[in-house]
């Protein structure tokens, strides 16, 4: 059911999942994504932090570090197949448009 | 005259127009009141100020929960996340967080729709099964009411009123239900297409009341006029019993405030307050009711002097005027019940007493029904099953043209005796300390069932 669920990402999720990649923390999460989008996407702080609770949940991501409210993540192997699958579909959508606009 | 420092506004929270919520607390602040704390679950605390332009973002706690009492790690953790995009936390109550800010372009707290939705659906979940249970139940006991137990809800206003406050009810249920759902599909797509989410339809705190002071003066004016129409005392101990419900229910939320105050207790007690104490109220306050019909008042002189079998009643000495003034007067459709005390008097005083109970209706579905319940020896009154047919056929005691069964009970009290006689269409069911005589038995068939 989860994985249904994440058969395609928002872009808040996508991005969260490019960032930890990496290990980082929350904070670091929202200050990457928009210097990665160039401001065109930014992520709220309780859109974080839920998302960052259901991904840890499924399995997604895994807690690496805590220093006090401090917590880092980063991807799991799950969340990494996730994240690839969501590319390659991204990838798809760009090829079909570019055979459509040849045509 | 000493300004006012404090200003107490009840708001009845809704998850799906927390929008709407911000903006009031923005125009209170613009007007020189800020909020301070939540108490309770809608007590909204603010405090004078200088008039200012603030901007408020009320949002729910991805983790919290309806009984959270005391900001957690995970709480605190959430609330950092926050100030760093520039919102300072104020108060909270439940998952509901509130946080303020002096920046216009302070990074929006929710960004993405589909995880605030899940939020929202998460918390209105609970709500919304909760609200199908009861009204499951609801429709249960209504179509109960309405078949099997067709005969208490005919005879006894209380049982009466219990299906339409139930109907009631199940209308209300129904209206949050179906206005969530709708609600819901709505901010489904806008979620699915990146959008915001639609703002619910607010329903003021001051509404609500208004609306369950309405329904329960209604209750009481109803509850009145049917104790002084057919003389049941039943119907006036209705009112202190539903003024206990909105009491239990005023008390807990005064004991949560003051808890959360004084910061005691855990956040079991809030499930205790919000929960336990008002489920245990209307479980107590049914047991009461149902006990009420069943038992009813007015035997509050009943003696317990067992009679002698030779005693011999005789219509004269019961008191069968005063209850043929309790006909009740809705047409064909309700059953009459009418009962009978035959009483004997030793020296001025009261030595034993018969309680029957006649049945009668001019409705021919529910008569149909009582005749093929009794000639298997049965009856039902207020959904409790007497079955005749497991007694015996009283030996010894006979009149033409009637059946008669006899149940005896046997309790702490001693021996109880019932009978249930049937005459072509007259029914009859009493209830005696001693054992019914031939004599007796006649002057029952002459003088009520035949008369």
């Amino acid at each position: 059911m989860a994985r249904e669920k994440y058969k395609t990402l928002t872009e808040q999720m996508f991005y969260i999942l490019i960032c930890l990649q990496q290990e980082c923390c929350g904070i670091d999460i929202m200050e990457k994504v928009q210097s990665v989008t160039e401001k065109r996407v930014t992520i709220g702080p309780g859109t974080l932090y839920a998302l960052l609770a259901d991904f840890v949940k499924q399995g997604f991501i895994k807690e690496t570090a805590v220093e006090g409210r401090k917590r880092s993540y980063i991807i799991t192997p799950e969340g990494q197949q996730i994240l690839d699958n969501e590319y390659r579909r991204l990838k798809t959508l760009v090829v079909d448009y570019e055979k459509t606009e040849k045509q | 005259m000493k300004e006012k420092e404090k200003l107490i506004r009840n708001i009845l929270v809704q998850y799906n127009c927390l929008g709407d919520l911000g903006r009031s607390f923005e125009e209170m602040a613009a007007n020189g009141w800020m909020l301070e704390e939540i108490s309770g679950r809608t007590k909204f605390i603010f405090r004078k100020c200088n008039p200012k332009k603030i901007y408020f973002s009320v949002n729910i706690f991805p983790e919290g929960s309806e009984y959270d009492t005391h900001p957690s790690e995970a709480n605190l953790e959430y609330n950092e996340f926050c100030k760093n995009a520039g919102w300072d936390f104020v108060c909270s109550s439940g998952p509901i967080h509130v946080f303020v800010s002096e920046n216009a372009d302070a990074e929006i707290i929710d960004t993405d729709p589909v995880t605030e939705l899940k939020s929202i659906n998460r918390l209105m979940r609970p709500q919304m099964i909760l609200n199908a249970v009861m009204a499951a139940f609801g429709i249960t006991t209504i179509a109960y009411n309405l078949t099997i137990n067709m005969y208490a809800f005919l005879m006894h206003f209380v049982v009466f009123m219990g299906v339409f406050i139930w109907g009631l009810a199940i209308i209300l249920f129904a209206f949050k239900t179906s206005g969530y759902l709708l609600w819901y599909r709505r901010a489904k797509k806008a979620a699915s297409e990146g959008e915001k989410l639609p703002e619910g339809k607010k329903t003021s705190f001051r509404t609500n009341m208004i609306l369950l002071s309405l329904m329960f003066l209604v209750m009481s004016v109803l509850f009145i006029w049917a104790g002084k129409k057919f003389e049941s005392q039943e119907c006036f101990y209705m009112i202190p019993i539903f003024s206990a419900i909105f009491l239990v229910f005023f008390v807990s939320r005064k004991f949560l405030q003051f808890s959360e105050k004084k910061k005691i207790g855990r956040d079991g007690l809030k499930v205790i307050t919000w929960v336990v104490l008002p489920v245990l109220t209307v479980v107590l306050i049914n047991i009461l009711i149902i006990s009420l019909v069943i038992n009813g008042v007015d035997d509050t002189d009943r003696k317990t002097d067992l009679i002698s079998d030779t005693t011999v009643f005789a219509a004269e000495n019961s008191d069968i005027s005063r209850f043929e003034q309790k006909k009740w007067k809705f047409g064909s459709f309700i059953l009459n019940q009418y009962n009978y005390t035959l009483s004997e008097y030793t020296d001025n005083k009261l030595s034993a007493e018969w309680n029957c109970q006649v049945y009668e209706t001019r409705n021919s579905s529910a008569y149909r029904r009582i005749i093929s319940d009794v000639k298997n020896g049965k009856i039902r009154i207020f959904g409790i099953l007497f079955d005749f047919n497991r007694s015996v056929v009283p030996e010894g005691i006979s009149h033409d043209g009637t059946e008669v069964y006899e149940c005896k009970n046997v309790n702490d009290v001693g021996n109880y005796y019932e009978y249930l006689i049937y005459d072509s269409d007259t029914i009859l069911r009493c209830g005696c300390k001693s054992e019914l005589s031939q004599e007796q038995f006649d002057v029952i068939c002459r003088d009520i069932v035949m008369r």
